[in-house]
């Protein structure tokens, strides 16, 4: 004599409990998806229980998770081997432990995976910003979005430019300019522009001040109008694709 | 007046009345010619402030290999900074303009002006490069001056005008310190 059912009229807790509580020496079998599990019962205990390969509690921590399914109960079918010491009141709690912490966890991967795809995407619009950036400027060399503290966010650049340090750099100059302005009282800073023998270097900030988009055109080939022109309308488009 | 600062007041009257303030200022910080029209523009500030910038992109134009450093441009809403290293870098010169000011003006008129301004320039016997990133204090920060310690100069008040010449009197707007 036996039963038979299903995991979503009675759960696998209930089903375990009740044997336990019964004192019956049976074996209960669960089926989900592609597993067969084997619980086994004896004098108001878990003795043994198998999955496949597996054995012992890990297959009653699995089973309790398991939402769906088809189950049998058959009584006086003693258990082969014994695997389980533990008290069935003590694997219940464990295994409902367990379950909390998996859901804890899916819930807390979940925003952390949209950020980071949130992010991923952003860094990559602001590398599409940055590469129409670099069609437009004549001599292009490269293109940094930095924030104030000198950390580069994106970059778009020509040669072997090591964007972190140009970053860094350009952040440090802007610093000390913006900051010598503000004690001359020589008004808002809008931009810099250094020039050397081989290249112009043009810094302007996005509003807010905490972010800036440093440009290098060839000093050859630059012209400075239309650096400072497409300077003003990306840095614009820059600030619109941040996140507020 | 010294052949430096009738250089100077020569290029002050081409900038005309966006002409705010312009010092030759050795890298020490320190002007040696020059002046500001404008009491809220303290010209021994900007000397000593924009020779740290100067200092500092020297500094960075070596690290990241973009050659010597010819000159540094600053626009802000209401002014703009040009400065720009004379010869051999042991000078830079320093000019301030309101936004007014054609950018492209000014700029010429500086290219034009910059080897006068580098010739009246009393050169010691030992010239200097631009400096080397070695030399360069690792610290750009400007040392902080009691504005009592710094020297009060009103360069166009002490400018002797010409006695057959009042349009430059009629044009200076002389700011007088207390």
């Amino acid at each position: 004599m036996g039963m038979t059912g299903n995991l979503t009229g009675l759960a696998a807790a209930d089903l375990i409990q009740l044997n336990c509580v019964d004192q019956k020496v049976a074996r209960l079998c669960i089926q989900h998806a592609a597993q067969n599990a084997e619980i086994y019962f004896l004098g108001g205990q878990i003795v043994h229980a198998a999955c496949g390969a597996q054995k012992g509690e890990e297959v009653v921590y699995q089973v309790l998770g398991w939402n769906e399914g088809d189950f049998s109960l058959e009584n006086d079918i003693k258990s082969p081997e014994t695997t389980i010491e533990r008290s069935w009141p003590s694997l219940l709690l464990e295994g409902a432990r367990r379950l909390d912490e998996n859901e804890l966890a899916l819930t807390a991967a979940k925003p952390e995976q949209e950020s980071e795809s949130k992010e991923i995407k952003m860094t990559q619009k602001f590398e599409d910003i940055l590469t129409e950036l670099a069609g437009e400027v004549s001599g292009f060399r490269g293109s940094f979005l930095v924030g104030i503290d000198g950390i580069n966010l994106a970059s778009k650049y020509v040669g072997d430019t090591d964007p972190e340090l140009a970053s860094a750099q350009m952040a440090m100059l802007l610093k000390l300019v913006s900051g010598s302005t503000d004690k001359l009282g020589a008004g808002n800073l809008e931009d810099n522009l250094t020039t050397t023998e081989k290249a112009y270097i043009l810094m302007r900030f996005l509003p807010g001040k905490e972010y800036f988009l440093g440009i290098s055109a060839e000093r050859k080939s630059g012209n400075l109008g239309n650096m400072r022109l497409m300077s003003k309308m990306f840095t614009e488009r820059l600030a619109k694709a941040m996140p507020h | 007046m010294n052949k430096l600062e009738q250089v100077i007041y020569q290029f002050r009257n081409e900038l005309g009345s966006d002409f705010i303030s312009t010092d030759v200022v050795g890298m020490d910080g320190i002007s040696i010619g020059g002046g500001s029209l404008n009491p809220n523009f303290d010209a021994a500030d900007i000397s000593a402030r924009f020779a740290e910038v100067m200092k500092l992109a020297v500094k960075i134009s070596s690290k990241i290999y973009i050659g010597k450093v010819d000159e540094n441009l600053v626009t802000t809403d209401t002014t703009y900074i040009v400065s720009r290293f004379l010869g051999d870098g042991q000078y830079y010169w320093v000019v301030v303009v309101s936004s007014n000011a054609t950018l492209g003006t000014v700029r010429m008129l500086m290219n034009e002006f910059a080897p006068q301004i580098n010739d009246a320039i009393p050169h010691d016997a030992n010239p200097a490069v631009q400096p080397a990133p070695a030399a360069i204090m690792e610290d750009p920060k400007v040392q902080e001056k009691s504005k009592q310690d710094k020297p009060k100069r009103n360069f166009w008040a002490d400018a002797a005008p010409k006695k057959d010449d009042n349009s430059d009197e009629d044009a200076l707007k002389i700011f007088k310190y207390p």
